[in-house]
């Protein structure tokens, strides 16, 4: 672990720690570069700080900072992200996806669908796979470079069913320990709270991954609690610093030759129109005007089935089992575009019994929470019960995205980041779909009855800040890198385009090392 | 409502000042005055609790009082929860007198649960909704009696979990 100096300039100053910060760094780090990397959250010790208590850890890790939601589907809490070194990674359920070769060519596999932004990437999955198979060695992926896992009951419900129908389940490409050590970090125990922090590390994270290997090399000075307040540029409309409050709320200036951003997709296009300047009076690197737009975050929803029989679904990894035939594009018989898939899900019953069928507290303001005979016949049902989460493409629209609140400010004075969002048709028409296919599959294993549950405070937050090759359309380019300012480079999930149906934060690693090595490159070039 | 004020009326915030053992002692003493004589506000919580989680096993009925105290604890604690509960059991009052000419204590069950029906659109309820349950559902007591072990691994059992354990046996 390196510490420099106080405002002395380093080659890269990296802003967030989380998927795409972490990856960036481990690869900065490891080929030479000096990085000086700024956490607004604390670092915690695994063992010490994660225990197994859903509300606890989110009360610790959780971005709790104001966003707020807006739009028709408003949810109570629009997002959930965490802040802390090692970011959302804290948090995720490590299910590891490769977005498919069609995903990437989303406009032309699509089509043009009216209220849409859809565009094709600017790069393949060709292009992408040896990146893949790099992010997928450090993370450890299972099915790729560890085997398989063992699925737990709630899989072999879901398997049940899906065998009855014709349909193929199976365990998980997960970024979890689940059949051995790796990588110098235990095996998994199977507690079955992977969304609230492995105390284990077995789960993959930045926090013990990709951070500790770029500290190993001497070229990291990791500041945590340190939160960005406003990139500045010079004459040139090069970034030239980042203004941060320390721990101790003073303000301090970091000089790089380079910047990344890897805060999120809310905080990242939040920082970039903060930071707005006579040079880039809509915001920096904002010549498009796209920053902020396009946000996607997944069609989602979940279904759970009680049955006659015991399935304990709690025990052992929550996402350990993955349904992927409904994966496909088949607009004409199913009447919307693009594909979803099943995974399984549980939770403890602090949890259960409100997300099930959240009230206006977690979901929209019309949303009604189960009480009495409802909530005491689910949870009565609590041993009984398996579940299935629904993660899907859901389409890109310019409207939904993010802004600055006009008035209200955050504990450090920066404007508060709001957060619009409304399905599109293709969205909902997926999600009922879904919903059904759910529903049969729960009740070709023998469920007594079936819930649907609507989306929850979003946990897949992408697009904000796209990429692509027109730098009238879009905000980076391939390679991350502001089509404006070209040391300026943008790490995180808000550079995905369109979103795909597979859970983002492989693509994200994958993107992030991808970018690590093109800066690298450019800077042994004196480009940067 | 925004984010801020959603987690400060809710059970975020307050499960938070539970969680973190922050309850002022002026809320302690007011519960240990009150272990003594239930107020109104109190007897009234204990009931609607009763209803919004209406458990038959008397190890689950018992546990509803336990929240419906814990709750009486935190809006002691919290002014805007008090506020917001104390809305709700007005308007639960003031209904009973409308439908029944008497109190809602007074009522029997079925009448108190036609009376919930009609409050549970107001954003208070759904509020109180929230809370009863993340407090109710979190306690180990209600865990056991559900057949939820937990996470099997703790600070003392750090490699315990449902490994051998049947994680991968579902036996049907
Ligand atoms: C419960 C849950 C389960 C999930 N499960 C999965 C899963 O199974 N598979 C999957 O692919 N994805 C999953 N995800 C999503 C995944 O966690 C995110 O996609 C991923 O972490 C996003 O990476 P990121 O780099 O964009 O941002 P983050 O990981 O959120 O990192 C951003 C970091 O930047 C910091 N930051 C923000 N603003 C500033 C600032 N101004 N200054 C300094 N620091 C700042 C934040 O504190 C944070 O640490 C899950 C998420 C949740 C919440």
């Amino acid at each position: 672990m390196a510490k420099f100096p106080l405002n002395e300039p380093v080659d890269v100053c990296v802003i967030g720690t989380g998927a795409g910060g972490g990856n960036v760094m481990r690869e900065l780090c490891t080929a030479g570069v000096k990085v000086v990397a700024l956490e607004a959250g604390p670092r915690f010790v695994p063992y010490r700080d994660f225990v197994n208590d859903e509300l606890v850890m989110f009360n610790r890790t959780a971005w709790l900072d104001p966003v707020l939601p807006a739009g028709p589907d408003q949810t109570a809490s629009p997002i959930w992200l965490a802040k802390g070194v090692g970011g959302t990674t804290i948090h995720w359920s490590a299910v590891s996806l490769r977005l498919q070769s069609h995903e990437f060519k989303a406009r032309t596999t699509y089509g043009d669908i009216a209220g849409t932004t859809l565009v094709d990437w600017p790069i393949t999955l060709e292009e992408m796979l040896p990146y893949y198979k790099l992010a997928e060695k450090y993370l450890g992926v299972t099915g790729r470079v560890q085997p398989f896992p063992i699925g737990n009951t709630n899989f072999l419900v879901m398997k049940k069913g899906a065998d009855a129908l014709g349909l193929h389940a199976h365990p998980s490409y997960l970024a979890i320990n689940a059949r051995g050590a790796y990588d110098k970090r235990p095996m998994c125990v199977q507690c079955g709270f992977c969304d609230t922090g492995c105390s284990t590390m077995a789960k993959w994270s930045t926090l013990y991954e990709a951070i500790p290997k770029a500290e190993a090399t001497g070229n990291l000075d990791l500041r945590p609690q340190c939160m960005a307040l406003r990139i500045t540029t010079d004459a040139k409309g090069q970034a030239h610093s980042v203004v941060y409050a320390g721990p101790d709320g003073k303000h301090h200036e970091q000089r790089a030759r380079v910047v990344v951003i890897a805060c999120n997709s809310i905080q990242t296009p939040r920082l970039l129109l903060i930071s707005e300047s006579a040079q880039f009076p809509h915001g920096l690197a904002n010549g498009s005007g796209q920053v902020g737009k396009n946000y996607t975050r997944h069609m989602s929803g979940a279904v759970w089935g009680l049955f006659p029989k015991p399935v304990e679904a709690f025990k052992g990894i929550t996402f350990a089992g993955i349904i992927e035939d409904f994966n496909v594009n088949r607009p004409k018989e199913r009447g919307f575009a693009a594909g979803f898939h099943f995974e399984t899900i549980m939770m403890g019953p602090t949890r259960l019994c409100t997300f099930a069928q959240p009230g206006s507290e977690i979901s929209t303001p019309w949303a009604r929470g189960l009480w009495g005979e409802a909530v005491r016949e689910l949870m009565d049902n609590y041993t009984h019960t398996a579940g299935m989460w629904i993660v899907g493409e859901d389409m890109p629209q310019e409207r939904n995205g993010v802004t600055l609140h006009s008035t209200r400010k955050d504990q450090y004075g920066l404007p508060v980041p709001v957060v619009y969002f409304a399905d599109h048709e293709n969205d909902k028409k997926m999600r009922q779909y879904a919903w059904a296919r759910g529903r049969e599959i729960f009740q070709a294993a023998g469920a007594f009855k079936t819930y649907e549950s609507p989306p929850w405070p979003s946990a897949h937050n992408m697009g904000t800040c796209r990429m692509g090759i027109d730098p009238g359309k879009s905000v980076v380019n391939q390679h991350g890198q502001a089509h404006q300012v070209k040391n300026l480079f943008i790490a995180d999930g808000s550079v995905f385009p369109t979103s795909g149906a597979e859970n983002p934060t492989l693509t994200i690693s994958a993107l992030a090392i991808r970018q690590a090595h093109y800066i690298v490159a450019s800077m042994k070039k004196h480009e940067l | 409502m925004d984010r801020r004020s959603f987690l400060k009326k809710t059970g975020v915030a307050s499960l938070a000042v539970v969680a973190g053992g922050a309850i002022p002692l002026n809320s302690i003493a007011e519960a240990a005055r009150s272990a003594a004589r239930p107020t109104r506000r109190e007897a009234m919580l204990a009931v609607v609790v009763s209803r919004i989680v209406p458990h038959q096993r008397d190890v689950l009925k018992r546990e509803t009082g336990e929240t419906a105290k814990s709750l009486a604890r935190q809006i002691a604690a919290d002014e805007a929860l008090r506020a917001s509960t104390d809305r709700v059991l007005g308007e639960l009052s003031k209904s009973s007198k409308a439908a029944y000419g008497r109190g809602f204590l007074d009522l029997i069950p079925d009448q108190q649960l036609i009376l919930m029906e009609r409050a549970q659109n107001s954003v208070d309820f759904q509020v109180l909704v929230y809370n009863v349950l993340t407090d109710y559902y979190k306690r180990p007591t209600v865990w056991k009696a559900l057949g939820y072990d937990g996470p099997m691994n703790d600070r003392a059992h750090p490699m315990g979990g449902y490994l051998n354990k049947g994680y991968d046996k579902l036996g049907w």
